[in-house]
Order: structure tokens, then sequence, then C-alpha cells
């Protein structure tokens, strides 16, 4: 079986806290009982390119109970918890000399270059057919068969411009030229044979509405994102858990008296400032939006611009999806120490 | 500035906890169930005719479905309408409660 993974030992301490997610996790848990021995998925490829923790372990699995031939990778190069990783590659009936469970190219501190490898692989089955079906997060996995295939389609890929474009996009244009090199028609195949994309995040769908608008998305895709227990959950009250953990655990700087400021009052945003707020941080929103502004403010935030609070701050949150938020001419203005951190589904990544 | 200014929570800790992201997650495999059963050209579970080139979101009968599967846990105990409830505002006993444009 293959695999890339960070280390399959620790598929032992990974299985237990994948025990332990499975009785938080009763919609997943009711899907696997509702539809056992139906096997609804039996002959899908499913590949999926999702941050590949403990919780995305029990997804895999289910997709898996469920019938599927699931091949994975994460979405982001620092978001892989390994022992989790690891976990769903020795799989349940699997030990770690025999793993019986699932592909997975991902680990915990990619480069730029490992990550799009990663999710070219994952796209692609030993046999040479691709994916039927992608779980997506960010759009990375749609983007790489749809721009792949859009680049075979005008015979070249098109070079890269260290002035106008980012490091990624460069990355990713070299990915891209590697596998055009050797089969100038795989991503066409690809784009041919998939029969839709299921979209996690904000951005991701974003996307997909540009792609669709101009005629580039040759699927069907499915905007998860905006299902209400989704975007109204996840985005929020998993924010409101996860980002304090975050500071927490990187800074253990004691958030409570601070001056916390929070640029984006969206789902994200609003979890965010409400657990600074509950830590006893002092919270201030920054927003373009007049309707999200007028949110903060009634739900008694200061709203201001990042210019009249970045020098008296002293944590800085960005949850908007978007870039150039913060420049690094703003930041050397505040005093001492001020951790940043970008908190959203997505995080902002190059577009094709 | 932390996780080198990527997701702040899944790159210095472990990201959503299981119980929010199990609401996310059963979203997504009855959207991978939907389209694979399209695939096929079976009848799919929301009831839509998944077409190439449209995006598309679940009915929110599934959404509310979503939901219901995460009461018990947290120890919720819903209340069911009257058939003189539900007539009066319109909606069927079993649901969905709410039209395409209300905002939760």
């Amino acid at each position: 079986m293959e695999y890339k993974i960070k280390d399959i030992n620790l598929a032992v301490e990974g299985r237990k806290e994948l025990d332990l997610a499975e009785t938080e996790m009763p919609g997943l848990m009711a899907l696997r009982k509702e539809y056992a021995g139906k096997k609804p998925l039996a002959g899908a490829r499913i590949m999926g390119s999702l941050h590949m923790t403990v919780q995305t372990a029990i997804l895999i699995e289910t997709l898996v109970d469920l019938g599927a031939d699931v091949r994975w990778v994460s979405c982001n190069i620092f978001s892989t918890q390994d022992n989790a990783a690891a976990a769903v590659v020795v799989g349940k009936k699997g030990t770690v000399e025999n793993p019986q469970g699932v592909p997975v190219f991902a680990w915990k501190g990619e480069s730029l270059e490992e990550y799009w490898e990663n999710t070219a692989r994952a796209l692609v089955w030993p046999d040479g057919k691709t994916a039927d079906l992608i779980v997506d997060d960010g759009g990375d996995a749609t983007m790489l068969v749809t721009c792949g295939a859009e680049f075979e389609d005008a015979g070249s890929v098109p070079e890269f411009n260290p002035a106008t474009d980012s490091e990624e996009w460069g990355v990713f244009l070299a990915t891209c030229k590697k596998i055009f090199e050797k089969d100038p028609k795989q991503w066409t195949r690809a784009r041919e044979t998939l029969r839709g994309v299921s979209e996690e995040t904000t951005t991701g769908v974003h996307r997909l509405y540009q792609m669709a608008q101009a005629g580039r998305l040759k699927f069907p895709a499915i905007n998860v994102n905006d299902s209400v227990t989704k975007s109204k959950f996840d985005n929020l009250y998993g924010c409101r858990h996860s980002l304090i953990d975050g500071i927490n655990r990187a800074t253990d700087v004691m958030m409570a008296g601070k001056i916390a400021v929070v640029c984006g009052y969206g789902d994200v945003g609003k979890g965010c400032a409400q657990s600074l707020r509950g830590q006893g941080a002092r919270v201030i929103i920054t927003e373009i939006d007049p309707i999200c502004a007028l949110q903060a403010a009634m739900e008694g935030y200061e709203v201001k611009t990042l210019d009249e609070v970045v020098s008296m701050a002293d944590i800085f949150v960005t949850t908007t999806g978007n870039t150039g938020i913060i420049s690094a001419a703003q930041i050397s203005t505040t005093n001492g120490f001020s951790p940043t951190a970008t908190a959203s589904s997505c995080s902002p990544k190059a577009a094709c | 500035m932390l996780a080198e200014g990527r997701l702040l929570n899944l790159g210095c800790a472990t990201g959503h906890p299981s119980f929010v992201m199990s609401a996310s997650f059963t979203n997504q495999t009855i959207a991978q169930i939907d389209l694979w059963l399209n695939a096929q050209g079976k009848q799919t579970v929301a009831g839509i005719k998944y077409e190439s080139g449209v995006v598309y979101t679940l009915p929110k009968i599934l959404d509310e479905k979503v939901a219901r599967l995460h009461l018990e846990k947290l120890g919720v105990h819903l209340t069911t309408l009257t058939k003189a409830q539900a007539d009066y505002i319109g909606v069927a006993i079993e649901g969905p409660y709410k039209a395409d444009h209300y905002r939760y």
C-alpha cells in the first residue's frame, strides 16, 4: 500500500484519539448505522484534500465504511496531525507492519513543493485512473484538476512571473509543468471523469461560484459550507474553541486585560471575538462590510480601522480570507509582544 | 507571527473539536453519497438531479436532519408542533421549518 506520512508508528496513539473522537461525532456514527450493509459509495474513488486531523480521520473511515475507495491529503502545510494520519494508513484491521487503511500523503510541516506533489499524487490511483469525486477544502484539488486541464487545452503551462505572482503560484505552475511534460492529457482525462466536488469552506465555494459563472466548472459541485449546520456552527463555535487553544499552546500569553484586534466579523470573526472576550481581553473589530460592522457594534465591540488601533493592541487575529490585511509596516508600530494569528476556514491561496 | 501567518488553530493546535466537525462532515458525507448516486443515474437523497457546471446547496430538510443527529448527545428535548400549530404557520410537522431565505 502506498502512503507518505511522518511516522507510521504513531498509529497506536492516533487510534486512541480516533476512538475518543467517535464518541463525539454522533452525526457520522449515525450515517454509518443508517447505511450499514448498503454501501452507497461502492465503486466511488474519492480523493480528499482536507486538513488530515483526528476529526477528518473519522470522516475518511465513514466514507470507507460506506464503500468508497479513498485517498487523502491535507489542504494546508501545517495542519496534519501525524498520529491521525498514521492511524488512517494502518486502518482498523491493519497493523503497523501490515497497514490496511487508506493511502494518505500528508505530514505536519510540508514544503509547498511537497504539498502540491502530494495533492497531485492523491488524485491519481495506482492504475492511472483519477478521482470520481473530490472532498475539497479551499478548492486546491479542484483547482489542480481544472487549471491543469485548462493548461493542457492551451498546450502549455504559463511561465511564472516572480514580479507579479505569489511564491505558491510559482510552485503550483512548476508542479503542473512537471506533470505536463510526462503526460500532457492527465488533467483533461481527470476533468472528464470527475463526477462532482463537495466543498468545505467559504473561500472554496467562492472560487466554485466564480468558476461556474465563467463556464469553467465541468462537473456538479455541492457547497457544504453554506449548510446552516456547517458555517453557523463549525466556523463560529469551532473557532470559538480553537482560536484561544492555538494562542495558548503557541504562546501561553495571558489574554485577560490585553487588547485584541479581530479583523473581520463574519462567522469566524464572531467566534474569535467571543472567545477572546471570554478570556477577559478587550476586543476591537475591524470591518469593511457595514452590516457586519453594525452587528459588531451592537454586540458591544468597538469597531475601528486597523491604523487607529495598531499601536496600542497586543493580539491581532485575521479572519477575512483576504490578503493584505496587516502589513509589516503596521506591525512594526506595535508595542512589545504581539501574537498575530490567522483563523479562518481556509487560508488565502493563489487562484487561477 | 504564529503559524507563519497560516491557520493558527490548525498550525499551533489541533483545529476544531470533534463535535462541531461531526456536523460539518455529516453534510460532507451526505454530499458525497448524493454526487455518487447522481453519477450512477440513481435517485439522490436530496431529490436533486445535479447538473455539470452548477453549484448546489443541500436542501433544508437535510440540514435539519444533521442538526437532529446532534441533539441527543447534548440532552436536547425537542418540542413537536401540533397539527394545528403546523397548519397555522404553514409548515409540515416533520419540517422543513424555515423558508430558504431565513438567515438563522
